[in-house]
C-alpha cells in the first residue's frame, strides 16, 4: 500500500532545555488564534496550550485539504474539559467538525458543539499521548483513536453522514482546547487511515456501565468482553482495585457461579455476590493472599474478612471454578463459597458455611466481579438463581468482658482467673479477639502467642474495632507471616513455622506509612526473625486501633499484651 | 459514494497539499528533518508520522567504550546511528561490546579510538573518576561526547569540563538515566503546567545497599583489587537524585548542607577518596527559593532512585522498593494513579524495555536526535554540572560536619 504523508510538525534549531522560557511557534507552521501555545521539547517537539481555562485554537497553517485521514496525538492535562483536532474548518479554524477527548470521553462534535457521535466509556488518563483521527470522504466522515502506539484502537465511529458541501471545501487542521491545558504533536494528513472499520473495536466490546446500563463498573479498571458474543468478561487494566457489577441480576439465599482466570501479576481476582452496584455491600469469593500462589477467601463487604484457607491454591493463567451460596441457618446467616478445578467438580478449597450475618446473607444483591492490581477474565456466570439450604445449629461466642470485643467463629476464653491468658478452644475459620482500651497508632505492639496442633495465629495490631483494618503478626504451621486484616500478605518468612506448644514473642511497629514484625522465641530477647519496613498507605498515619489476637484451625494461647507509643 | 478502500490518487493529493511541500522542500538540512513525512511510505499497516521524525538519510558515527554499562544501551536500533568502533582495555567486555552493536571495528582503549577520523561521537561509559578526562580527551579530538554519570568528581574537573566544550563547540550530553524516567518526564510537565503550584519541595534519594554480598564484592573488586567503587563517596554520585530537582524545574541547587554516616568497616578506613560515610543526607536551596533534600546511600534496606515533590497545590509520588504506590494528588483533582507510557516519542525500532526505568533507549536517541538536529541534548552540560556538582559540595559540606556552603555555578555566561 502506498500513501504519502504531508507536512509534519517544523522546528526552527531552537535548544529547549527544562526551565527555560518555552519558546512561542513559529507562525509559519501554526496560526495562533486563542490561547497560550509555546513549543516545547521532550524528545519531540510539542505543542503546548498552556491556559487552563477558555478556548485555545491553533491553526496548522501547512496541512490543507478536504478528503484524507486528518490525525494529531493529543496529551490532555490534568481536570481538563476538552482538547482535539478540527477539520473541515474555514481558514481561520472556526467551524468544521472537532474531535475532542475529554470529561466526556471522545466526542465528534459540530461547531456549535453538539455531539455527532460519542463514546463516553473510551478510557484515557491525563498526560498520556493518544492519536486522534478523523476520515474524511466526500458526504461522510468517521473517527477513530488510538493508544500512544498509534497502532492498539481505542475506539472508532461508524460512518457519520453528512453533506457533499461540508466534506468538499479544503481547508486547515486546527488544534483546540476547552478548559484544559494540553499537548500536540505529530500532526498531519494521510491518504490512508490507520485503521478500517473492524467489527471487534474496542468500544464495540466495551462494557456498557453507567447510569441506566446494564452494568456499573467502580474503580478504574476497564472491562470488556473478549469477543463479540459478550459471554467472557476481561478487565484490562492494570489498576489498583475494580469491580464490574451485572444489575440484571439479582437474587439472595442463592447459589452463585462464574469461571475465572487471573492474569500473571495480579493480586487477586473474585466473584461478588449479592452486592449492591456500588460493591459497598455484599459478599465476595476472593482469589487472594499470595500473588499468583495464594488462597480462597471469603469477604463480606467492604473487605471484612470471614475466611480464608492456605496458601498454593490458585495460579496464574489457569480456569477455575469460583461458587458461592447463601443461606439462613435458623436465624443466622450464612455463606459457603468453594474453588474448584475446571472441570466443575474437583473441589480445591471449601469455606465451609461461615456465619456473615442474617443481614448479609438475605440482603438481595447482583452478581459482579472484582480484580485487585491487574487482570483478569469472568465467564460461565448467568443470571440463574438457586436455591440454598437452611440448617439448625449456629456457634455462640462468650462475652469475654475486661474490654474485648470478639469477632468471627470459634471458642474465646479466659485460661486465668485474672483474666490475663486468652484461649482459643475451638477450630476457628477465623476467630478475632480485640481489646477496645489499648488504643494507638505508630508504636511497637507485643503479646506472646502459644500455639497448639494446626493451629495458625498471632498479634492484631492496630486493628480497627470492627476487625477490618490493622495488621496482624501471625505464626503459622507454614511459616511466619505479616497480613493486612484485609487478608492481604505482606510478607512472609518461611523458616520459622509455629509449633505446637512452643511459645513466641511477637512484636508489630507502626512508623507513620510503613509497618513491620518480628518475631522473638520465649526468652523475648533472641530474635528468631524479621520483617522489612512494609510501605502502607498514608492514611494509616492517622488511624487509631486497638491491639487484639487471631486465631485459625486450632486451639492457641495469647498473653502478656503490651503497646508502647 | 467512495469507500475508504478508494484510494485518493497521489497526484490529486499532492495539488490539495501543494503549498505544505513547496514550503517544506525549501527548509535547509537541519530542519528537513522535519518534512521527512514529506515522502511515500509503502509499510503496511501504517504508522503515524511523528514515529520517524528524523532524515534516516543522517547518520552520527558512534564509537562506544566501556563494555560493562556502555552494552546497555541502544545505539544499534536509533535510525540515525551507526556504531563504527567499540572499545575497553578488558577483550571480553571489548568482545562483547561487538557482539551488542554488531560491529566489526574495535580498539584497546579510548585513546586510540578517538583517533579515528571515521567517528563522529564518542559514548563514554568508563569508571566514574575517569569521566572527565575521557571527555575532554574526546572533545580535544573533534568529537562529540556523551558520558556516563557523573560528570565530574571536582570543581576543577567541573571548570575543565566547561572550558573544553565552550572552547571545542562540541556537543557534550551527560547520560543521567532519572531525567527519562517516565515519572520525572511527567513532574517535567506537571511543573511546566503550574500543578504542584507555587512552594515545591523535592525529597529525592538513591539507595543502593552494598552492605554485603555478591553485588559488593563484584562492584568493589575486580581480579582482587579495589574498583573505583571502592569507598566511593555517595555524594560524589548524586546525579540520579539531583536529576529529579533539576532535570524538573531547571532549577540550579545554590547552597547545601550536608551531613553522612559511616561504620567501621575496613572500606572507609582505606579508599582512596578517604572518605568515611557509607550513607549522606544533603539539604539543599534553589535557585527558585525552594528546597531540596537529596539522600543517597550505600548501606541501607532499601534500592532504587526515585523522588518525591510536594507543592501547595500537589503531591507526587514515585513508587519506592517498599511498596509505596505511584501517585500524583492534584488539589480538587481525582488522584493519578497511572503513570504515563512515553516510549511513543521513540522512533518505533527503540521503544523497547530498557534499564533504569526504560531511560536508555530515550538517552541514546536524544544524543542523536541532538547531534542531527544541531542543538544542544536535554541534559547538556551545563544541566549535568548543575546535577553534579552539588554533590562535590556537598562531600565538602559533610566533612566540616554540615557546614552550609554556596554550591558554584557553572552555567553559560
Amino acid at each position: 500500500m502506498t500513501r504519502v504523508v504531508v507536512a509534519l510538525i517544523a522546528l526552527p534549531a531552537l535548544s529547549f532545555v527544562p526551565g527555560t522560557e518555552a519558546v512561542e511557534p513559529p507562525t509559519d507552521m501554526l496560526t495562533v488564534r486563542d490561547g497560550q501555545w509555546t513549543w516545547r521539547r521532550e524528545v519531540l517537539p510539542i505543542a503546548r496550550q498552556g491556559s487552563a481555562s477558555g478556548e485555545g485554537l491553533a491553526v496548522c497553517t501547512r496541512l490543507h485539504g478536504a478528503r484524507g485521514a486528518w490525525r494529531c496525538y493529543v496529551e490532555p492535562g490534568i481536570g481538563g474539559t476538552e482538547a482535539g483536532i478540527v477539520v473541515l474548518a474555514d481558514e481561520a479554524g472556526s467551524g468544521g467538525l472537532r474531535l475532542g477527548l475529554g470529561a466526556e470521553g471522545l466526542t465528534l462534535r459540530r461547531a456549535d458543539g453538539k455531539a455527532v457521535w460519542s463514546d463516553e466509556g473510551m478510557p484515557w488518563y491525563p498526560y498520556q499521548a493518544y492519536l486522534l483521527e478523523v476520515v474524511v470522504e466526500p458526504g461522510r466522515v468517521r473517527v477513530q483513536a488510538f493508544e500512544s502506539d498509534g497502532r492498539s484502537l481505542s475506539s472508532q465511529s461508524p460512518w457519520l453522514a453528512m453533506t457533499r458541501a461540508a466534506t468538499a471545501r479544503p481547508g486547515p487542521l486546527a488544534l483546540y482546547t476547552r478548559d484544559a491545558i494540553a499537548r500536540f504533536f505529530g500532526w498531519e494528513l494521510a491518504e490512508a487511515p490507520l485503521s478500517p472499520i473492524v467489527p471487534d473495536a474496542p468500544n464495540k466490546l466495551r462494557l456498557a456501565a453507567g447510569p441506566g446500563a446494564p452494568w456499573a463498573v467502580v474503580g478504574p479498571g476497564r472491562w470488556t468482553w473478549t469477543g463479540t458474543d459478550h459471554q467472557r468478561l476481561r478487565q484490562r487494566a492494570t489498576v489498583e482495585r475494580s469491580s464490574a457489577i451485572w444489575r440484571e441480576t439479582r437474587g439472595a439465599l442463592r447459589s452463585w457461579e462464574c469461571r475465572v482466570l487471573v492474569r500473571p501479576g495480579a493480586g487477586g481476582a473474585g466473584m461478588l455476590f449479592q452486592c449492591d452496584d456500588k460493591a459497598e455491600q455484599g459478599l465476595l469469593a476472593w482469589l487472594g493472599g499470595e500473588f499468583g500462589n495464594g488462597t480462597l477467601l471469603l469477604y463480606r463487604l467492604p473487605l471484612d474478612a470471614l475466611w480464608g484457607g492456605e496458601s498454593g491454591n490458585w495460579h496464574y493463567d489457569t480456569e477455575y471454578v469460583l461458587r458461592a451460596e447463601t443461606r439462613l441457618n435458623g436465624e443466622v446467616g450464612e455463606a459457603r463459597v468453594q474453588l474448584l478445578q475446571a472441570d466443575g467438580q474437583t473441589v480445591i478449597q471449601d469455606s465451609g458455611w461461615v456465619n456473615v450475618g442474617r443481614e448479609a446473607a438475605t440482603r438481595e444483591g447482583h452478581l459482579g466481579f472484582m480484580t485487585w492490581l491487574g487482570t483478569a477474565e469472568f465467564w460461565g456466570f448467568t443470571g440463574d438463581t438457586g436455591p440454598g439450604a437452611v440448617v439448625t445449629t449456629a456457634s455462640a461466642v462468650p462475652d469475654l468482658g475486661q474490654g474485648w470485643t470478639t469477632l468471627g467463629d470459634g471458642a474465646w476464653e479466659w485460661a486465668d482467673k485474672d483474666a490475663v491468658r486468652l484461649r482459643q478452644t475451638g477450630t476457628p475459620q477465623r476467630a478475632l479477639a480485640l481489646h477496645n482500651e489499648t488504643r494507638g497508632i505508630a508504636g511497637t505492639w507485643r503479646c506472646r502467642y502459644r500455639p497448639d496442633t494446626g493451629s495458625s495465629g498471632g498479634l492484631v495490631f492496630q486493628a480497627s474495632l470492627d476487625g477490618r483494618e490493622g495488621f496482624a503478626a501471625l505464626l503459622t504451621p507454614e511459616g511466619l507471616r505479616l497480613e493486612g486484616l484485609d487478608g492481604r500478605v505482606m510478607w512472609q518468612d518461611r523458616s520459622v513455622r509455629a509449633e505446637p506448644g512452643r511459645e513466641f514473642v511477637l512484636t508489630g511497629e507502626v512508623m507513620t506509612d510503613r509497618v513491620a514484625m518480628r518475631c522473638y522465641a520465649a526468652d523475648g530477647q533472641t530474635l528468631l526473625s524479621e520483617c522489612p519496613a512494609v510501605y502502607v498507605p498514608d492514611t494509616n498515619n492517622r488511624r487509631q486501633g486497638v491491639i487484639g489476637a487471631l486465631c485459625r484451625g486450632g486451639r492457641a494461647e495469647f498473653w502478656d499484651w503490651q503497646y508502647t507509643p | 459514494m467512495p469507500s475508504e478502500e478508494s484510494r485518493i490518487t497521489r497526484r490529486d493529493f499532492l495539488r490539495t497539499a501543494g503549498s505544505a511541500m513547496v514550503s517544506a522542500l525549501a527548509v535547509g538540512p537541519t530542519l528537513s528533518a522535519w518534512f521527512a513525512g514529506t515522502s511515500v511510505r509503502a509499510q503496511e499497516p501504517p504508522g503515524p508520522a511523528a514515529a520517524t521524525p528524523l532524515d534516516p538519510g543522517r547518520k552520527v558515527r558512534v564509537g562506544v567504550v566501556g563494555g560493562g554499562f556502555g552494552a546497555a544501551f541502544q545505539w544499534h536500533l536509533d535510525p540515525n546511528c551507526i556504531v563504527q568502533a567499540v572499545s575497553d582495555l578488558r577483550p571480553d567486555r571489548r568482545a562483547y561490546l561487538q557482539q551488542v552493536y554488531r560491529c566489526d571495528k574495535a580498539y584497546e582503549s579510548l585513546e586510540k579510538l578517538v583517533l579515528d577520523p571515521d567517528i563522529d561521537a564518542v559514548a563514554v561509559f568508563t569508571g566514574a573518576p575517569d569521566h572527565a578526562r575521557h571527555v575532554v580527551e574526546v572533545l580535544n579530538h573533534g568529537k562529540h561526547c556523551i558520558c556516563a554519570v557523573p560528570a565530574c568528581m571536582t570543581l576543577e574537573e567541573a571548570q575543565l569540563l566547561k572550558e573544553t566544550k565552550e572552547r571545542t563547540g562540541l556537543t557534550y550530553m551527560m547520560a543521567e538515566t532519572s531525567y527519562y524516567r517516565p515519572e520525572c518526564i511527567l513532574a517535567r510537565q506537571l511543573w511546566e503546567d503550574r500543578l504542584f503550584g507555587e512552594f515545591l519541595y523535592s525529597e529525592v534519594e538513591y539507595y543502593h545497599n552494598l552492605s554485603v554480598g555478591a553485588e559488593r564484592e563484584a562492584l568493589f573488586f575486580y581480579e582482587g583489587k579495589p574498583t573505583w567503587r571502592y569507598g566511593l563517596p555517595p555524594m560524589l554520585y548524586p546525579t540520579h537524585s539531583t536529576c529529579f530537582h533539576v532535570g524538573v524545574t531547571g532549577e540550579r541547587l545554590t547552597k547545601v548542607s550536608c551531613v553522612g554516616w559511616g561504620d567501621d568497616d575496613p572500606v572507609l578506613k582505606d579508599n582512596a577518596y578517604r572518605n568515611p560515610f557509607w550513607n549522606m543526607v544533603s539539604l539543599c536551596t534553589t535557585s527558585g527559593g525552594r528546597i531540596c533534600r537529596n539522600n543517597v546511600f550505600w548501606r541501607v534496606n532499601a534500592g532504587g532512585e526515585r523522588a518525591q515533590w510536594f507543592g501547595n497545590k500537589a503531591t507526587m509520588y514515585m513508587p519506592g522498593s517498599g511498596g509505596q504506590p505511584f501517585i500524583v494528588q492534584p488539589e480538587g483533582q481525582a488522584p493519578m494513579t497511572v503513570c504515563p507510557s512515553y516510549l511513543h516519542l521513540l522512533p518505533e525500532p527503540m521503544r523497547v524495555p530498557s534499564g533504569h526505568g526504560d531511560s536508555h533507549a530515550f538517552l541514546t536517541h536524544e544524543f542523536i536526535a541532538a547531534l542531527v538536529e544541531e542543538r544542544a541534548p536535554a541534559v547538556d552540560l551545563y544541566e549535568a554540572l548543575a546535577m553534579t556538582v552539588p554533590g562535590i559540595v556537598a562531600m565538602e559540606s559533610a566533612r566540616r560536619d554540615g557546614e552550609q556552603l554556596p554550591i558554584p555555578n557553572f552555567d553559560a555566561a
